[in-house]
């Protein structure tokens, strides 16, 4: 029996052997996906375009409301002809000028027909930093054909280095109406403390508690048992850590977002009652069949 | 409800709530360790992992939770099978063996379980980011996926504690159980595939990465080739490990008696391999065009870029498979009576599935150094070349698995005579058959070379359906004609060399390294995306590393595969020991 | 007849092999020859073993040697041949050679999402040719991509699109050979206009080391230019490219 097993593992090592050394007779070769592209203020200006172009689509988000093809949203101007009209907004104002504007403070210019609804590309949700906000202007410049002007600065660069990473955290505080009590960024109601610095004097940690368990601790001035007590159960526990990181983010500290999840959350809560249905079925059924078994006995 | 069910009904259900218990333990577990885990650990969106690092740890554990999954799922589908040709035949040696093949589950159900809970917790604490982006998206389908675990681990239970109760005229109901058993793992199979086949062709959501449709996002283009692939190479993979029971089992035999049971359960395994895996290739066809559909980007790179080099290692195994079939089968032909009139066929099928190889495994891209190619006239060889592309391939694989089906019809044949007036004419047909699928192969082969290829791809799609009708109208011919036929005598089993037992280890071996390697090229293609396309795998393992490093894993990963797989043969034989 | 099986399967591998040699021309690849002895040597092995009278038919000469029943003359030349076989093969894999490095390639690279057109990101999936949109004018841009080619490629790639110019010897790889079935015929347009457009530097890392000449002819051609050039590749080799099966859905 032992000779058996060790021969037939034997084989099975000269089989695999076998494949394996074929493996290796093939060109070895390592393939590493294409490097980050960085902004640096030597950044050829179609570089830069094309930087521009990836942040469009994904961290700025521009493609919710806007389109730069003709399948696309059009809740916003189609940026394919925003350099042909940049010209005539503003008097006064360059095509590089207008678009850096309305990118960074889009309410100082509405194009007629769209209502006023976008939000700041340096705030959160989209959360660019200059040197990025540069990068998309010179995509759009591109985009119309014209010459790309949009030039990144060391102080851009600067900037984007002491800026946090993007967090969903902001539209999720409007969403379960944080600030309709808290003032973050300078929107919000007074009913309770400012937020936007509180990641300064608190670990995220700490934040995370203070949702979960609004007695943790209370702000001196502000009264307490306001804030509802029930955030644990009603904000997903992802979303609490997306707050926590974009406070985190707000005061300059860095928290990933994906970190522990309770056991009391949604999924954990899930998973459990699946396995609890089916213990007490199975107990039951043992139960009913073990009592007509007695009764058939007994009979 | 008479008296003597009522207890084992009992035993049944105990039996089934074991199961039950254990995956609750398990899972329960899992998730305690995985939210303890990332409690604990700084927060990150990759933790890294000592000694395997993070992607070599999620794939060899991956790969063999799928092994085993592919097992505990394949087996019930066949052991079904078996059960209802032993009803039909009322031979009382088909219901033992389908239950020799479900004995093998509740082990590899536990093995399965274990792994899996394994994974979860790696992909949670290694993969959390990423992890909460799958499951947040798959939310629905990922309840269901537990729903569907535990009703399989009930069912699958009292499929194998009920085998002895439900006999007689409550077969039905036993039967209609393995039917359950079989729905439940399919089921499970397509729910997992989901989340695999959304991170190779996602579909359904917007650029920004949020779900737009469920549905959209399930049934992507590569979720259904899928499906029917793996559903075919568990059937395959179960048979051959099923068979490489049997033969540990012969060849630990010591009785007649016994010798001649697993002889005839190994022929049964390799028969239920072999047959699954001859539309195999079809199915991965399907899948391939599914690929090239989604991207040309990711089809080329799976069958032309850097991968191409494992398609020749793939060749070498698939063509490997078909010499062990026909050895096996031909070494079987030894122990019946009879077969050695059909022994003249051996030479030329052998120069068929030698040539047929030899096109098969002609690489693409040659290596050859620069004197070589020097002399070819540049990277391609003028007359090698033409084997080098696929209508070659296609030609040459078709022609294989027709001898291979010629090879297995012989061995059906081979103790008997038939005794129907009609047999002459029959034979001539079936004789005209072959030929007329062979012909048909090599024309659209050959003719495929002077067509542009958007048209030699429907090729292929006629050569298989050559193939198949073949096989089908000699099957139809041949089960009349040998309805009565006489015979030469019983088939000697258990009669038969050492080394035909050492080709089902081979098939086995093979089919579990051939899975870890498409495993690891489906898995591959993706490069450096978590999901192709839409979500960058940022991690410092983003890279796609070396074949020759990557067949070394695939290698460690089918060694501990068959050590794991020993333990649960090991039990499986001790049960039998034991006076149940 | 069964007695010789041992004498007959040698002699039948040293046939193949002598075959494979001497036949085939031009010669065969080392590593091709490699690949197909193994499975000859699988075949005749396997052949032999599937059946237990003639494996013991072939195993017959060998025990008869091995066990010291065999002829003294022939036991010393089988005893002595293997280690100066085993030697042989040694000193062919170590002898030094003056040979160029081997290099391994990938014939058909894979091609990137996206590339870059002079600083314009272009996707390459479902990438059509644009020229071909206009039936009307096919013609006259074919023959502008006719001169388009005489004035750069025809140097390299040759007349007859053959891979066979004035400069083609000087290169490894040649250029490619346009006629070949297994080149232009079986690519889509798009695919052709990327290893146009991004040359030989252009080359995904997969494909390394490949060490082509080809120039990245964005540089000194349009966009326009190049499309025109790959209508007369087409054209001019009489094939078709191949063509996307259907749309590719994003």
């Amino acid at each position: 029996m032992k000779i058996t097993f060790l021969k037939i593992f034997a084989f099975v090592l000269v089989v695999v052997g076998t494949y394996a050394y074929v493996g290796q007779l093939v060109p070895q070769f390592e393939e590493h996906p294409p490097a980050k592209q960085v902004i640096t203020v030597q950044t050829p200006p179609q570089e830069l375009a094309s930087i521009g172009e990836e942040l469009l689509r994904t961290k700025g988000g521009c493609l919710i409301c806007h389109k730069v093809t003709d399948a696309g949203n059009e809740r916003g101007p189609d940026l394919r002809h925003t350099v042909r009209e940049a010209a005539k907004r503003k008097p006064g104002m360059d095509v590089e000028e207008y678009l850096t504007e309305s990118i960074v403070t889009p309410d100082a210019f509405i194009v007629p027909g769209y209502p006023k609804m976008m939000p700041s590309a340096l705030k959160p949700p989209a959360n660019l930093n200059m040197a990025e906000v540069k990068a998309v202007v010179a995509y759009l410049q591109s985009l119309g054909g014209t010459d790309i002007t949009a030039k990144v600065q060391a102080a851009d660069i600067a900037a984007a280095k002491a800026a946090g990473p993007m967090h969903r955290g902001k539209e999720l505080m409007g969403q379960y109406g944080c600030v309709g009590c808290h003032k973050i960024e300078g929107e919000g109601g007074k009913i309770g403390p400012e937020l936007t610095k509180t990641a300064a004097n608190h670990a995220p940690a700490e934040l995370m508690r203070k949702i979960i368990d609004p007695t943790a601790w209370i702000t001196p001035g502000f009264p307490p048992g306001i804030m509802p007590a029930d955030l644990g159960n009603t904000v997903p526990e992802g979303d609490r850590h997306e707050i926590v990181a974009y406070l985190a983010g707000l005061s300059g500290k860095s928290y990933s977002a994906t970190g522990a999840a309770s056991p009391w959350s949604h999924e954990g809560v899930r998973l459990g009652l699946v396995i609890l249905v089916f213990n007490l079925g199975m107990i039951a059924a043992l139960l009913i069949a073990g009592r007509r078994v007695k009764k058939m006995e007994s009979v | 409800m008479s008296n003597t069910l009522a207890p084992s009904a009992v035993q049944a259900l105990k039996g089934a709530y074991k199961g039950v218990f254990k995956i609750s333990v398990m899972l329960v577990a899992a998730y305690l360790a995985a939210q303890w885990l990332s409690s604990i650990l700084p927060a990150a969106d990759y933790r890294s992992l000592p000694l395997l690092g993070n992607r070599t740890a999620v794939w060899i554990i991956a790969e063999l939770h799928l092994m085993f999954a592919a097992f505990v799922l394949g087996v019930p589908i066949f052991a079904f099978i078996t059960e209802i040709i032993g009803v039909a035949t009322k031979e009382k040696r088909y219901d033992d063996l389908a239950r020799e093949f479900t004995k093998l589950l509740a082990m590899a159900y536990t093995l399965t379980a274990v792994l899996g809970c394994l994974l979860l917790v790696l992909f949670i604490v290694l993969y959390p980011k990423f992890t909460s982006y799958l499951s947040k998206l798959f939310k629905p389908t990922w309840l269901l996926y537990i729903v569907l675990i535990f009703g399989e681990v009930v069912i699958a239970y009292l499929y194998w504690y009920t085998w002895d109760v439900l006999q007689g005229a409550k077969k039905y109901w036993h039967l209609f159980i393995g039917v359950m058993v079989n729905l439940f793992g399919t089921a499970l199979l397509f729910v997992a595939d989901i989340w695999v086949t959304f991170m190779m062709s996602p579909a359904g959501i917007d650029d920004a990465g949020n779900l737009t449709s469920l549905w959209a996002a399930i049934n992507n283009h590569t979720w259904m080739p899928i499906n029917i692939h793996r559903l075919l190479a568990n059937v395959a993979f179960g048979g051959a490990i099923a068979a490489a029971y049997a033969a540990v089992r012969f060849l630990n035999a010591k009785t007649e008696e016994e010798r001649a049971r697993f002889d005839w359960m190994g022929y049964v395994g390799s028969f239920i391999a072999i047959a699954a895996f001859i539309p195999l290739p079809f199915a991965g066809y399907w899948l391939g065009r599914e690929i090239y559909q989604f991207s040309e980007q990711m089809g080329v790179s799976m069958m032309g870029g850097g991968f191409s080099w494992l398609w020749i290692l793939q060749a070498m195994l698939i063509g490997s498979l078909f010499l062990a079939s026909n050895f096996y089968l031909w070494l079987g032909m030894g122990r019946i009576p009879g077969a050695e009139r059909y022994a003249k066929f051996q030479v030329p099928m052998m120069i068929l599935l030698t040539i047929g190889f030899i096109v098969w495994a002609t690489p693409r891209s040659i290596m050859a150094t620069s004197a070589e190619m020097a002399a070819m006239g540049g990277s391609h060889h003028p007359f090698l070349g033409l084997f080098g592309v696929m209508a070659a391939k296609h030609t040459a694989v078709n022609l294989m698995i027709l001898t291979t089906f010629f090879s297995f019809m012989l061995y059906r044949r081979g103790n008997r005579i038939p005794a129907v007036p009609w047999a002459a004419t029959a034979k001539v047909v079936q004789a005209l058959v072959i030929a007329a699928a062979a012909a048909v192969v090599l024309g659209y082969g050959v003719y495929s070379y002077y067509v542009p290829s958007n048209i030699r791809i429907k090729f292929s799609i006629y050569q298989v359906a050559a193939v198949l009708t073949a096989m089908a109208v000699f099957v139809a011919v041949d089960i009349p004609m040998l309805k009565g036929a006489k015979e030469f005598g019983a088939i000697r089993w258990g009669q038969i060399p050492a080394r035909a037992q050492y080709a089902l280890f081979f098939l086995a071996i093979s089919f579990t390294w051939l899975m870890g390697l498409m495993g690891y090229i489906r898995s591959g293609i993706r490069q450096h995306w978590h999901v192709y396309g839409r979500v960058a795998d940022e991690s410092v393992n983003a890279y796609t590393m070396t074949h020759g490093h990557a067949t070394l894993i695939v290698s460690g990963i089918t060694i501990v595969f068959f050590l794991l797989v020993s333990v649960v043969f090991y039990l499986a034989a001790r049960q039998d020991r034991e006076p149940a | 007849m069964q007695r010789w099986t041992f004498h007959i399967a040698l002699c039948l591998w040293l046939a193949i092999l002598a075959g494979f040699k001497l036949l085939i021309r031009p010669p065969m690849p080392a590593s091709v020859l490699t690949i197909y002895m193994v499975l000859v040597t699988l075949g005749i092995m396997i052949f032999v073993a599937a059946n237990e009278a003639r494996f013991q038919a072939f195993l017959a000469p060998l025990k008869a040697v091995f066990e010291g029943r065999a002829p003294k003359l022939v036991q010393a030349l089988v005893l002595a041949g293997i280690p100066l076989l085993a030697a042989w093969g040694t000193w062919l894999r170590t002898a030094p050679s003056y040979d160029a490095p081997f290099e391994a390639r990938v014939v058909h690279p894979q091609p990137p999402l996206a590339m870059q057109l002079s600083g314009k990101k272009l996707n390459l999936a479902g990438l059509q040719n644009p020229l071909r949109a206009n039936a009307a004018d096919l013609d006259k841009h074919t023959v502008e991509g006719k001169r388009i080619y005489y004035q750069n490629c025809f140097y390299c790639h040759g007349d007859a699109l053959a891979g066979d110019g004035h400069f083609a010897n000087a290169f490894t790889p040649i250029p490619a050979n346009f006629r070949d079935v297994g080149t232009i015929s079986m690519l889509q347009e798009s695919f052709v206009f990327w290893r146009v457009a991004t040359g030989g530097p252009g080359l995904p890392k997969g494909a390394a080391p490949w060490l082509s000449a080809m120039p990245v002819w964005q540089n000194f051609l349009s966009e326009d230019e190049i499309w025109k050039a790959i209508l007369y590749i087409y054209a001019g080799s009489g094939s078709t490219p191949r063509t996307w099966e259907e749309a590719p859905k994003k």
